[in-house]
């Protein structure tokens, strides 16, 4: 019996290993999706330190997923938006993007005075995508800092729509020049989007800022036809509030011209301009369906003509 | 008759628009050469932007530097934004060129390499990656200052039997939700890197999963590439940043030196105005 010991405690150990293994294969995934290890401040910052340093000595192998901690994260970050390393500087507006939480506002405005314009386009397109514009607004100098930025020649399309939400003269004036400055000059949303004049988001801007003309633009910009800003101005209907324009934008659900969307490149994606708007819209007005929504397949006319009922009923003409 | 004519391939001109274009980097500069030229001042319809100046002269032709004079011209980007150089004899313009002055733009990518839990996996390795990034660069940057770098590279395991084809199949009508296997990929991306880059071992994205129709395909922020690709395995991914950057494939036989023409076996390297201005606006 005392010969049995070992042999139970090894059969124990290895049971107890299977289980476990068996738990993390059941999670789905390897491990980046665990939780991450608790941490004191002190050990975070020394853990935020070590990933700069490893930027600074071009060493990027596998690093420690820092924006899992969150909110914790986001005070050791603060001081390495001064480093004198671009590459550097460059993480930790990723890593505040990727936290996604409102703790990462104020240095992510910070960044928006960045030295390098890249620097600060990363930073609005990580302060539109990942947080609340009302939120950004509602910081003190936000409105200061994207005029500063966008005045300095950033004119990402992220900055100008922020733009949208600061309000008063002086954001109206300058988003103005911009229109009238950046004629034939390009644009993105994103670095995958389409490019688009910056006229567009300009005017879009504007349009939430109550401007009429930049209205007028929008609507004539719907009639032109383009396919890449009709993909815009879908991408950012968040930032239309006027009926007209919306009205304008939505006769998109007419629009049978293949977009590729929700299909990797080459593949042979079915996908039209109004499936798009269909996704659009429901998002946008929280239009209640009767049919699942989909990324990649199209819809049938009946399900077409239900939005476009839902959009006529939602908005006043 | 004088035109700008390129002196080194692949260095951002483009000589099939008109006029003729070039890429500049900011605080950086590109020689041009200005054939046919001899006599004829220089001008930037905006010095803000760019300049140019003379670097030497020499003499091309039967008729000597003073009838067919080709001249080396260095553009110098000072600001971003767009101006032309014009080639002048006294108030007449004899021919043009449009100078494109680009901030350097950094693509951070992150190189996963898949594994499942059936024992399959890409037969690429982490110890490439600096090869990889160096032919992606020098590629992408003299022609649209656009830098790629390492933002992490790493095995990353997706728990579950993906089959010897990964699949992305949402597109398709009739097959089987379980048949798509991209999302499960994907998954495991790196949220601070700009794309992620999954090495897979076999990849399709059609009906018929088992003929070998495509090496490699991006969407969004990622990028499936499988071990059988063909071409050189920097130009590829040079190509898959190019869509990362929104620029769409080419076909026509025309465009086959082209880095975005559609086969891999077959692109060239060079980027067009074009695409450089969509990948770098």
């Amino acid at each position: 019996m005392r010969r049995a010991w070992p042999v139970l405690v090894i059969l124990v150990i290895a049971a107890t290993a299977i289980i476990l293994h068996s738990r993390s294969q059941r999670k789905g995934i390897g491990m980046t999706e665990q939780p991450p290890q608790k941490m004191t401040p002190e050990e975070l910052e020394a853990e935020v330190e070590k990933a700069c340093e490893a930027i600074r000595a071009g060493n990027c192998g596998p690093s420690p997923e820092l924006w899992r901690y969150g909110r914790a994260v986001v005070p050791p970050l603060v001081p390495y938006l001064r480093d004198p390393n671009d590459d550097v500087r460059r993480h930790v507006v990723a890593l505040l993007k990727a936290v996604e939480d409102p703790a990462a506002v104020p240095p992510l405005l910070q960044a928006m005075a960045d030295p390098q314009i890249e620097i600060q386009q990363r930073a609005a397109t990580a302060l539109y995508e990942a947080y609340d514009p009302q939120l950004i607004s509602k910081q003190p100098s936000a409105g200061q800092t994207l005029r500063k930025s966008v005045a300095a020649g950033n004119t990402s399309a992220a900055a100008l729509l922020l733009l949208g939400y600061a309000g008063g003269k002086e954001t109206t004036d300058l988003l103005s020049q911009v229109r009238e400055k950046s004629a034939g000059k390009k644009t993105k949303l994103y670095d995958w989007s389409p490019a688009v004049t910056v006229t567009l988001p300009a005017n879009v801007a504007l349009s939430l800022l109550g401007d009429e003309e930049a209205r007028a633009a929008l609507i004539e910009t719907t009639a032109n036809d383009n396919l890449d800003e009709l993909r815009f101005l879908l991408s950012v209907l968040r930032e239309v509030d006027s009926p007209r324009v919306l009205h304008a934008v939505g006769q998109a659900l007419d629009d049978t011209r293949l977009t590729g969307s929700g299909a990797p490149r080459g593949a042979d994606s079915p996908r039209r301009l109004c499936d798009d708007t269909v996704n659009a819209f429901v998002d946008r007005l929280r239009l209640e369906i009767d049919f699942p929504l989909t990324d990649a397949q199209t819809y049938s006319d009946a399900q077409i003509d239900q939005v476009r009922q839902l959009i006529r009923a939602a908005i006043p003409q | 008759m004088a035109d700008f004519r390129v002196i080194t391939q692949n260095q951002g001109f483009d000589s099939d628009t008109s006029p003729p274009w070039q890429m500049v980097p900011v605080s950086g500069t590109r020689q041009v050469a200005l054939a046919g030229g001899t006599g004829l001042t220089l001008r930037s319809t905006d010095s803000s932007v760019a300049t140019a100046t003379e670097v030497r002269s020499r003499a091309s032709g039967a008729g000597g530097a003073a009838a067919t004079g080709t001249r080396t011209i260095e553009i110098r980007g000072n600001k971003a934004g767009r101006a032309f150089i014009e080639a002048q004899s006294g108030s007449r313009t004899a021919c043009r060129l449009e100078v494109a002055v680009k901030r350097l733009k950094t693509v951070r990518i992150a190189f996963n390499f898949v594994r499942d839990n059936a024992g399959h996996q890409t037969r690429r390795a982490a110890a490439s990656v600096g090869a990889w990034i160096t032919s992606m660069n020098n590629i992408l940057t003299p022609q649209a200052n656009v830098r790629c770098t390492r933002r992490s590279a790493q095995t990353v395991r997706v728990n579950q039997d993906l089959g010897s084809v990964v699949r992305y199949t949402s597109h398709i009508r009739g097959v089987a939700a379980s048949e798509h296997e991209w999302d499960d990929v994907v998954a495991l991306r790196d949220r601070t890197a700009d794309l992620n880059i999954f090495f897979v071992w076999e990849y399709e994205q059609d009906s018929t999963p088992g003929t070998d129709n495509v090496g490699a395909a991006q969407l969004g922020t990622d990028c499936l590439f499988e071990d059988n690709v063909l071409g050189a395995v920097g130009t590829v991914l040079a190509h898959e940043t190019g869509h990362y950057l929104n620029c769409p494939d080419v076909r026509g036989s025309g465009n086959r030196g082209l880095l975005m023409y559609y086969h891999g076996s077959r692109n060239g390297i060079r980027i067009t105005k074009a695409h450089a201005n969509l990948m770098n606006p």
